[in-house]
């Protein structure tokens, strides 16, 4: 190998991680695997089966989508400005992706917040049911004035959308810990 | 961790097999919460039960893999069947490492491997009332309670003096307030009512009450000071007991804790201690003894009077109850925006540099008004709340007193056997009885705040030590052979660093350990300084499993240079002799020179007395690392481990210490690490650590005659792009 090849090939490889490719239905073509997973085919390219990942999870869910490959390396093949130009049956599988991946139900309502031995006990009311979980001292982020995630000792995520529309007993509790 | 928990449902163990895992999961096939969902597993099915009518059957026979995939708050086991995934639940980010367990366990059945996967991790959750053990052994509430308090006792044994006489100026300080209100009573009715007294008799009575007053002014000043000195000593001893413990943990427990978390128990916790000795301690019993006395002699002088004088206890209790909870939440708010506030700080004055790089020092100054302001308006609420609180309930105590004014005067003027002076002692008594009213509504939550801390103290003495010691240890003389013998080694036992790692190393030998990044070549350094110990298999060291060996002796015989070598404040010498500080002085300076540290120490104005800095940071990275080379070849180690022990070095420097070490490796054992492979061209042999295990091993001719070799797959990539960058640096100039 000549040093200039060299040369173009390290460039490339460089290139390739420095270039954003944006996937749109022109090119890209998701399907659904057997298994309820998503596979990708770029330009005739046949990924497998690949994923799905928010660049901006809290302040732009639906766009800004990164499409990886599902191996241990996980490389980006392109990203996904905006999930609405796809056909519905794509965004649905996406969708369907996205919620498998990102569990974080939302706190509806908090029934009782305890604290005990310097850990919070929360019990609260989700979109996903019912649900009872422990906090330590740094479970509370604030996403903004008003938004909360809240972490739990064991990598559990809720979100609490609006704390203005909680009851002034409910802001009460959870003010403790904003 | 529990992997078979009991299944609520019926199996068929003559069709399905014997019963191996059985765990819950919690998130059901529309991802909401559920639950009574099981995965039970035997060798040759695994079965996903909903409930007990609703359950699906797999064999394992078809599958190819099973995989546990941590998501983001949520996790799901997939199985593989002809190179498609499929899920078979998901669980909740708390079922993570159970699931992790299982499917290592799945898999090994699936490869005819019928050993049971074994976790030693404990439940994190109190069986009896569900509250978390995340940081302590035991559950704080249920085994902690008796646990902290026969601790506490421990602690307080070798004081049992101190407290006696503590407990005996108690006495004697509540005794006097209790009898001051007697003598009182006394000159009323006897010199001042019946206008018999003289000036004498005044100034006998002043005489008397200044007496007391001064004793008991005396006696508590005694007590103070016994309780301060006591608190002191019993936290003292108890950090002391503390660090050496910490310092004795293995380095898995370290992993596992944040090093803040720990100094907040060496040093907060402990001062809790202190706090509760000289503020609670000293006073609870003077307290407790007055407020009964005072009740006592009450009840004994009049009981209606003492029922008229409690009117308002109960509604001052309640109050004190209702308005603390108000009002610690309104100072736990500002402590923590307190909090928040520093931290703040810390982080801008620490980043100062880039804030005004990039002119940002207005941004950051409205930041900061505004945390600043937040807190200053939860400290007014908090005060402000106070200013108004704390008068109302004096005023309703104060209207226990005026209530038997009233109802004793009346009785006075009636002319029944209660005299004036007994009506003073009794208001007297009324307002002792009152005193610690408020400060008994606070003592549960003082003691809740003492066992906290005893729990969390406790917990870390009552780690076990996880590297066991041998019975018999061994104190030889290290030789230098290393053998492996069929090690296998993971942080977690779900996920394996090493397995199956066999060799033996001759005394003498350098060895270069090579491989991509998490291949477990610094875990396999880590094995060798016996950090850890290995899950199967044996390290052996001159024919001693590592076990076996004395730690002190073992570890005092090795010599251990890593990546970032850590010095710590002091001087140079006392760095260098850390490792051993009987080292003399021409000990130091040859070990110097042999790590070609002596020139540049020289140079110092202050040589070898040159204060590095904290973390040494007074010197630069070569420096730094030929400090670190000199401190680990003092005690002239027979095996000598290098970790990386030159990459964060420019080149120059890095020849240096090349050249330095290729003299040291002579007559030792040595491993080393290197990411730029040139560096291990003189190793005798150079072991490819892959998948787990060692790949290749060979000198590095040996390696490089193989075809698709992994290491001269590796040499030859780092010769290209380094062909690449000389080339990219001699074209610059034209272009």
């Amino acid at each position: 190998m000549t040093d200039q090849n060299i040369v173009k090939k390290e460039e490339q490889l460089v290139g390739d991680l420095l270039e954003t490719r944006f996937l749109t239905p022109r090119g890209a073509i998701f399907s659904q695997t057997e298994g309820g997973f998503l596979s990708l085919a770029v330009d005739g390219t046949d990924y497998g089966r690949v994923k799905v990942i928010r660049a901006f999870p809290f302040t732009d869910p639906a766009r800004y989508l990164s499409v990886r490959q599902a191996d241990n390396e996980e490389r980006e093949i392109g990203m996904i400005e905006d999930l609405d130009v796809f056909d519905p049956d794509t965004i649905g599988w996406i969708t369907r992706q996205l919620e498998m991946r990102y569990f974080v139900p939302k706190i509806l309502k908090v029934r009782e917040i305890k604290e005990e031995y310097g850990y919070s006990y929360w019990w609260v009311e989700t979109d996903k049911g019912t649900c009872r979980f422990t906090c330590d001292q740094n479970g509370v982020t604030k996403l903004s004035d008003t938004r909360l995630l809240i972490s739990d000792i064991d990598g559990n995520r809720f979100e609490l959308a609006d704390t203005g529309g909680l009851s002034a007993k409910e802001l009460r509790m959870v003010d403790l810990y904003m | 961790m529990q992997l078979n928990c009991e299944l609520p449902y019926s199996w068929h163990t003559s069709e399905w097999g014997e019963l191996e895992y059985c765990i819950p999961y919690d998130i059901d096939n529309n991802g909401n919460f559920c639950c009574g969902g099981y995965i039970a597993v035997s060798r040759r099915c695994l079965v996903v039960f909903e409930s007990q009518q609703k359950f699906s059957w797999f064999s394992l026979d078809e599958w190819d893999q099973v995989s546990c995939e941590g998501l983001v708050g949520v996790g799901i086991l997939t199985y593989s069947k002809k190179g498609t995934s499929f899920v078979l639940c998901r669980f909740s980010a708390k079922h993570l490492p159970r699931f992790s367990y299982v499917a290592k366990g799945i898999n090994r059945f699936m490869t005819g491997d019928f050993r049971k996967v074994i976790s030693h991790e404990r439940e994190t959750v109190c069986k009896k009332c569900g509250r978390t053990m995340h940081d302590t052994q035991v559950c704080p509430h249920c085994e902690g309670k008796r646990e902290s308090w026969k601790r506490l006792f421990k602690i307080c044994r070798p004081f049992v003096f101190r407290f006696a006489v503590i407990w005996a100026l108690m006495l004697a300080a509540a005794g006097i307030s209790l009898y001051m209100q007697e003598w009182q009573q006394q000159f009323i009715d006897n010199h001042l009512l019946p206008a018999k007294g003289t000036t004498a008799h005044i100034f006998l009575f002043i005489g008397v009450m200044t007496g007391f007053t001064l004793l008991a002014v005396g006696i508590n000043l005694v007590k103070r000071y016994l309780g301060v000195s006591l608190g002191s000593k019993m936290s003292a001893s108890l950090r002391k007991s503390l660090f050496h413990k910490i310092q004795s943990l293995s380095l898995a427990y370290h992993d596992s804790r944040k090093p803040g978390d720990l100094m907040n128990r060496v040093v907060g916790d402990t001062n809790q201690i202190r706090v509760f000795m000289e503020n609670v301690f000293t006073n609870m019993f003077t307290y407790v003894i007055t407020f009964l006395g005072a009740l006592v002699i009450m009840l004994c002088m009049s009981w209606q009077l003492t029922l008229i004088s409690l009117v308002f206890v109960p509604s001052v209790w309640i109050l004190f109850r209702v308005f603390r909870k108000r009002m610690r939440r309104l100072y736990v708010l500002s402590r923590r925006r307190d909090d928040k506030l520093n931290s703040n700080l810390q982080d801008v004055l620490q980043g100062i540099k880039v804030v005004k790089t990039f002119g940002k020092e207005g941004y950051e100054a409205d930041r900061f008004s505004q945390s600043a302001e937040g807190l200053a308006q939860v400290q007014e609420k908090a005060e402000l709340f106070w200013a108004m609180f704390n008068p109302v309930i004096w005023y309703l105590l104060n209207l226990g007193s005026t209530l038997v004014l009233l109802a004793g005067g009346y009785k006075v003027l009636q002319g029944t056997d209660f005299t004036v002076g007994e009506m003073a002692q009794f208001i007297g008594y009324t307002n002792m009885l009152f005193g610690p009213l408020g400060w008994f509504t606070n003592l549960p939550r003082m003691i809740l705040n003492l066992r906290v801390s005893l729990s969390r103290i406790d917990d870390v003495m009552a780690q076990d030590e996880e590297l066991t010691k041998a019975d018999e240890p061994c104190w030889a003389t290290v030789v230098g052979e290393v053998t492996f013998d069929n090690v296998h080694f993971g942080y977690r036992a779900y996920e394996s660093v090493l397995e199956r790692v066999n060799f033996t190393v001759k005394p003498g030998e350098a060895i270069g350990l090579v491989g991509r990044s998490g291949s477990g070549k610094s875990t396999m350094i880590n094995l060798i300084m016996r950090l850890y110990d290995v899950s199967e298999g044996h390290v052996l060291v001159d024919g001693v499993d590592l076990r076996d060996w004395d730690q002190e002796t073992y570890h005092s015989q090795i010599g251990v240079v890593l990546q970032e070598s850590y010095l710590f404040s002091g001087t140079i010498l006392d760095n260098i002799r850390f490792s051993k500080p009987s080292a003399s002085v021409t000990d130091v300076i040859a070990a110097a020179k042999m790590a070609g540290a002596h020139d540049f120490i020289c140079k110092f104005p202050d040589g070898y007395n040159t204060l590095v800095g904290e973390k040494g940071q007074r010197l630069s990275g070569g420096e730094r690392q030929r400090v670190a080379i000199a401190r680990a070849v003092l005690t002239d180690p027979k095996i000598l481990i290098l970790d990386e022990a030159t990459s964060s070095l420019d080149t120059q420097s890095e020849f240096m210490i090349q050249k330095a070490m290729e003299r040291l490796k002579k007559g030792r054992t040595s491993f080393a690490i290197a990411h730029r492979l040139s560096t291990l061209k003189d190793c005798d042999r150079i072991f490819v650590i892959d998948d787990h295990t060692i790949a290749e091993i060979g000198s590095h001719e040996e390696l490089m005659q193989r075809e698709n070799g992994i290491y001269k797959g590796l040499v030859e990539a780092q010769l290209e792009m380094h062909a690449v960058r000389s080339t990219d640096r001699c074209e610059k100039p034209t272009t």
